[in-house]
């Protein structure tokens, strides 16, 4: 017994190495001459940014339930993914599971409209929310950005 | 007895993991948006009916090499339409009419049928058959309704009224080859690009990179606070890669390329690599984020040679047709 299920775990093994292969999976990665950047982005974006500040900031939002917390101010249409002040709403109300809240939108990904803030200074939301919509199959265009 | 159960269950349930596995692969990669997609603005080549006619005449095989899966803008006049509203068949302008392309229209085609006989541009993809003495048939994106040939000379139209003409835009060239000394890739970049047009800096300990930045948010017709900048550069093998062994693998290359302009960054099985058949073209696309802005990457391998490399940084693409228009022009 021991003898079949040590062949059975190396064809299984086997078989996933040519799956990944396959896939396009590299065990070994391609080294360039030098480590130093192609291109300095850091220095090129910003030199053309007109004083415009891309500070990333971090959130204070906690992984886990959906937060019944409604914006104070003015209101977003319906479908309205609505990225402000370091947090994220759906429908008003303040989102902490972002997972969880493109579960919720799948069925409705056509009329779905994504609102940043002025300044983009939330780009961890913006980035998760973006990352999210694409890993879920919505496409996130242009369009989608009011 | 039990023994032989449980094997076939184990193998049952590798082979159901192995389909799910190559289902989840095959569905993530096909699903993966990239913001400079051809399809958004493609790039129609002007060309009239009569043309394709007389070149099918005059040898079929060259014609199909010339238009076969071409995307063209064939100007004629409409004949027929079908009663199902979706096929239609246009004959040339001018002239007989007993030679006719067979048309059938995309199911995301809203507009409506000019009458019968009026003039009219047709576009879509062109197919060529040698069946015979040859024929063609379209694969039709849309109609554009005009009342003449818009143009005697080389002209592209797109679907949204725009004509694009190749001497409105300025050559560049990438690479050399070792023995003919000739530039490997040639494309077209819009005039207006030359205005903030600049050649990459030299980095340091990296040999100079052939190739340009264009700051496009800084062209006066946009002027905006937030930055938008297209690079495009050659790659050169043999100048950048550590083990010349590497050089047949563009798509580690070019993952390598994208972790030395993003160090730290988390590149995905599923997300990388994504690749797209362009005009006739193979590019591999990669699109991210980075610092609050878009980041998308674009390849085309050229052999051993190197690679053309393409990379978008923005917030608002707003010369986003700008850039796929120079896509028509990569040779």
């Amino acid at each position: 017994m021991k003898g079949r299920s040590t062949t059975q775990f190396i064809a299984l093994a086997a078989v996933l190495i040519s799956v990944l292969i396959l896939c396009g999976f590299s065990f070994s990665e391609v080294k360039l001459k030098s480590n130093r950047p192609l291109i300095d982005l850091q220095e090129t974006v910003k030199e053309s940014s007109f004083g415009d500040d891309d500070t990333m900031t971090e959130t204070d939002t906690k992984e886990g339930e959906e937060v019944d917390e409604t914006l104070s101010e003015e209101t977003e249409p319906v479908n309205t993914i609505l990225i402000r002040e370091q947090n994220v709403y759906y429908n008003n109300i303040r989102q902490t599971d972002i997972s969880g809240m493109i579960g919720k939108i799948r069925g409705q990904s056509e009329d779905i409209s994504v609102v940043l803030t002025d300044d983009y200074a939330d780009y961890k939301n913006y980035k998760a929310v973006r990352d999210a919509l694409i890993e879920a199959g919505i496409p996130f265009t242009e369009e989608m950005m009011k | 007895m039990r023994p032989k159960i449980a094997y076939k269950n184990r193998l049952a349930l590798i082979l159901a993991g192995l389909t799910a596995f190559i289902f989840l692969c095959g569905f993530s990669f096909g699903k993966v948006y990239v913001t400079l997609d051809m399809r958004d603005y493609t790039l129609y080549r002007e060309i009239p009916a009569e043309e394709i006619f007389d070149a099918l005449a005059a040898d079929k095989q060259s014609t199909k090499a010339s238009y076969d899966n071409e995307y063209c803008a064939v100007f004629g006049k409409l004949k027929a339409v079908a009663k199902d509203g979706r096929s239609f068949e246009i004959a040339p302008a001018e002239g007989f009419d007993s030679k006719t392309i067979h048309c059938i229209l995309n199911d995301s085609f809203q507009g409506e049928f000019p009458p019968a006989g009026d003039p009219l541009y047709v576009l879509g993809k062109m197919r060529i058959s040698l069946f015979g003495a040859g024929s063609c048939s379209m694969e039709a994106d849309g109609l554009r309704r005009a009342s003449s040939r818009l143009a005697q000379s080389e002209t592209y139209l797109t679907l949204n009224g725009d004509n694009i003409r190749p001497d409105h835009m300025s050559a560049r060239v990438f690479g050399k080859d070792s023995i003919t000394k000739e530039p490997i890739v040639r494309l077209a970049i819009p005039k207006s690009f030359e205005a903030v047009e600049e050649e990459l800096p030299e980095q340091k300990d990296q040999p100079k990179l052939d190739g340009y930045l264009y700051r496009l948010n800084e062209l006066e017709d946009t002027r905006s606070s937030k930055p938008e900048q297209f690079y495009i550069f050659w790659f050169d093998n043999e100048k950048q890669l550590l083990d010349q062994n590497d050089k047949n693998r563009s798509q580690d290359i070019a993952r390598a390329i994208i972790r030395n302009i993003l160090p730290g960054e988390n590149i995905r099985l599923g997300r990388f690599p994504i690749r797209r058949t362009v005009y006739g073209n193979e590019y591999i696309y990669y699109d991210t984020a980075y610092t609050g802005y878009n980041a998308e990457f674009v390849f085309k391998p050229c052999g051993d040679d190197g690679l053309l490399c393409m990379l978008y940084v923005y917030r608002n693409s707003d010369h986003k047709k700008d850039i796929l228009s120079i896509f028509r022009f990569v040779e």
